[in-house]
């Protein structure tokens, strides 16, 4: 519990490394901004960076880890091989 | 670029047009910092006043610097971006101070592409000479903006015209051509010597119509042939010439004029579209 | 006077060079996406603490067979062994039902004890996946993939449809995945459920079938963030149990003082549901923020008819670096219940001498259990000659009713990545 709690605050710090204002800022820039983005402004988003699932190696080494020794998995997406530790 | 810039794009969305205008205006921008010769804080800058052991280059400069090369090679000569420091003994400003035989054999040490060592991606140069994109620039930004517009909007065509330097990538709304009127250079601005019909193409034009140096009734054009430090003699008033690309089509007109009174023999050569207003 | 040396035609040199600088020429960012081929490879190891180590070997290789067709080979090599809880209490119970706060376990076994089960075990893996994109916006996934090892065997089929709409803002998608597992003893065959251990039949492998579907949709918010959301369900039926892990039937020595300790009666092997039904709620983000780092954030609720609920929340920030350099700290943080039928044990005072309930597992799998996982991603890119990452992880899972109440595991990745023409 009190892991729990410190690893939160830790995250709330790593979130912006400095300031409540960045916080807000980026809550504001992500969730609540909306623009219907045309084809030349997806500069940023055709980054590689952007995927949702960037490192296609790091995903399936996770959930190979996760799926092997937690009870929930998937949600991602479907297939992709199973593996005898479940 | 130093002239009236223009992009007409064919489109009834103005929201798309005005979005591919911004495009086009950015990339413009970026290529003439990037390589005009009036900056400090570029490549070309870098370029001109590092020390003998040379630089290395990016992929884009090296591209045009390999084109550079090669159009020394394509003009035996004639066509050398290392030539820009002879405007240090010339200027044409339409008066008559001519530089004298010495002061051109002093400048003419540190012109030569052939005395650069251009090995990609390492470009190395002995102090005091320079090098200048701008024969190549504006023609090759006319090409670069018309490319990434079809990128972003295949469907979209436009004419790109940056100071008489043109492409168009497709006809217009209608289905027809542009029309393109060629400026007389004896009444540049005023009136045209003809018109060309252009639907997909590109189109440049070459000429000393605006610089030059007058003496004694002699008319010294601002071509300037780089292995002899002298204006080149009978140089047509004015080249056009039509061919796929701008940058093409700019080269071959550049070239032209640097044949001076063999300018229309050697375009009748090259069998492209061309017009010709000679001395 | 200038004359030319000699008449010739230049303008088709000069065509070419043209063509040649304008192929060339700084292209923006969309363009990335050319390139025909990718490898991808990775080498992964993980240990737990005084448990299992498994070093894997994974490859990935995507290419451009054609302007509408995208295929990727996967490929994955683990080397497993060490060992793990079977859930069987050993022996005289010396020790007390009250796990200790400091986590490290109330008890050790010894090599012979049948609490800890050694492991030892290669696997070999290779994926397939066919993208084929019908007309513009409308894309089909084919895939498939098979899994060997000493004793476990699976072939998968997987489709997926995606549609996105034509402003390509949004993205709809659909798949469904079919698995054939199949499981057995290293020994051979499967252990009758609830017999005594080393006693009772062999039976035949288990077989299951496990029917998977998702329902996603993908959004851009603004030019610095997409959105996704996904709905998914799946089904497994047949064999579920695991046939190596165990359940032990304890008696209290005092009744009256359950602090007093227990005693291990019997073994058994463990027997689970044949069929499990699972749900689960997915959404991520990834969003740029102002000062250019990447931000990915994701939350996934799940339930099943095991009665298992679980919680994830992951989250990374990748600080961005001038030189191709990128640094991301990594946080993860995961609970879930226990199974219906998860039981530290039997208890004779409720079954008696030789009564089970209709399922019994100890897999500490299936406890209530609270995961966090801290780690950093260090990469870089060096530009015409690939990307580097290197991955630090630290996991560790505490357990609310097992025999042992804390595992530790690190993870080591070292990956590279390569584009060609």
């Amino acid at each position: 519990m009190l892991k729990k709690s410190l690893l939160l605050s830790m995250l709330l710090v790593l979130t912006a490394c400095s300031t409540m204002k960045d916080v807000s800022n980026t809550v504001k820039d992500s969730l609540f901004t909306y623009e219907k983005v045309k084809p030349w402004q997806k500069g940023e988003l055709a980054k590689e960076d952007m995927q949702l699932v960037d490192d296609g190696l790091m995903n399936y080494a996770d959930e190979h880890i996760y799926f092997s020794k937690e009870a929930a998995t998937g949600g991602k997406g479907v297939g992709g091989g199973g593996c005898g530790c479940n | 670029m130093a002239s009236p810039c223009e992009c007409l794009i064919a489109s009834n969305n103005e929201k798309l047009a005005r979005g591919l205008a911004e495009l086009a205006l950015a990339e413009a921008k970026r290529i003439e910092i990037k390589f005009s010769r009036y900056r400090s804080d570029n490549i070309v800058y870098k370029i001109n006043h590092v020390s003998q052991s040379g630089i290395d280059i990016d992929n884009e400069t090296a591209d045009l610097l390999d084109f550079a090369a090669q159009c020394y090679e394509l003009s035996d000569g004639l066509f050398d971006i290392s030539s820009g420091v002879l405007r240090e003994v010339w200027q044409f400003d339409g008066g008559n101070q001519i530089p004298s035989k010495e002061e051109i054999k002093i400048v003419l040490q540190r012109v030569g592409w052939n005395k650069i060592q251009w090995q990609r991606p390492h470009l190395a140069m002995r102090d005091g000479m320079e090098i200048d994109l701008g024969g190549i620039g504006k023609e090759y930004a006319v090409d670069q903006v018309a490319k990434l517009i079809k990128n972003h909007s295949p469907e979209t065509n436009v004419l790109v015209n940056f100071g008489g330097d043109l492409v168009a990538t497709g006809p217009r709304l209608n289905g027809k051509a542009w029309t393109v009127g060629v400026d007389d250079p004896s009444r540049t601005g005023e009136k045209t010597i003809g018109g060309v019909e252009l639907t997909k193409g590109a189109f440049a034009t070459s000429g000393d119509a605006r610089r030059f140096l007058l003496k004694d009734n002699i008319r010294y054009s601002h071509i300037l042939n780089p292995k002899t430090g002298w204006p080149v003699e009978q140089a047509p008033r004015s080249v056009s010439v039509m061919a796929t690309t701008c940058i093409e089509a700019g080269m071959l007109a550049t070239f032209a004029l640097l044949q001076g009174k063999n300018a229309r023999a050697f375009l009748e050569e090259q069998e492209i579209p061309f017009w010709i207003c000679e001395a | 006077m200038t004359i030319i040396k000699k008449k010739r035609n230049i303008q088709k040199k000069l065509a070419l060079a043209s063509c040649t600088l304008l192929s060339h020429g700084a292209t923006d960012v969309l363009a990335a996406e050319a390139e025909d081929w990718a490898i991808d490879g990775s080498l992964l190891h993980y240990a737990e603490e005084d448990r299992i180590t498994v070093d894997k070997f994974i490859g990935s290789l995507v290419t451009n067979v054609s302007e509408s067709d995208k295929v990727k080979v996967d490929l994955v090599f683990d080397t497993m062994s060490g060992s793990t809880p079977s859930g069987a209490l050993d022996g005289a119970g010396s020790f007390t039902t009250i796990t200790t706060p400091s986590g490290a376990g109330g008890f050790s076994a010894s090599s012979g004890s049948t609490a800890i089960a050694k492991f030892d075990d290669t696997r070999l893996g290779v994926s397939m996946d066919w993208e084929h994109t019908k007309k513009r916006l409308h894309r089909i996934n084919y895939g498939s993939s098979i899994s060997v090892e000493k004793d476990y065997t699976s072939f998968g089929l997987n489709t997926k449809y995606a549609q996105d709409t034509s402003s390509r803002i949004v993205t709809y998608s659909a798949g469904v995945a079919v698995a054939f597992d199949d499981v057995r003893r290293s020994t051979g065959g499967t252990p009758e459920p609830f017999a005594k251990y080393n006693e009772g039949k062999t039976l035949d492998g288990g077989n299951r079938v496990t029917v998977d579907t998702i329902f996603g949709v993908t959004r851009i918010l603004n030019r610095r963030t997409l959105a996704q959301l996904n709905f998914s369900s799946g089904l497994a039926d047949g064999y579920l149990t695991d046939p190596y892990k165990l359940v032990s039937r304890t008696q209290l020595i005092d009744p009256m003082d359950p602090t007093a300790g227990f005693d291990e009666i019997n073994t058994y092997y463990e027997k689970r549901p044949s069929s499990r039904q699972r749900n689960s709620i997915y959404t991520a983000m990834a969003h740029t923020t102002r000062h250019n780092n990447v931000l990915h954030m994701s939350y996934r609720y799940y339930w099943d008819d095991w009665e298992i609920q679980s919680n994830t929340i992951d989250f990374r920030l990748k600080f961005r670096y001038d030189d191709g350099l990128f640094i991301e700290p990594h946080v993860r943080l995961y609970d879930q219940t226990a199974a219906s039928f998860y039981t530290f044990a039997i208890a004779q005072e409720e079954y008696g001498i030789s009564g089970f309930p209709e399922y019994a597992s100890a897999d500490y799998r299936l406890d209530e259990t609270d995961a966090t996982t801290i780690g950093v991603n260090i990469g870089k890119t060096f530009p015409g000659h690939g990307k580097l990452r290197v991955r630090f992880e630290q996991i560790q899972w505490e357990y609310a009713n097992s025999l042992f109440d804390v595992n530790k595991a690190i993870v080591l990745q070292v990956s590279y990545k390569k584009l060609f023409e």
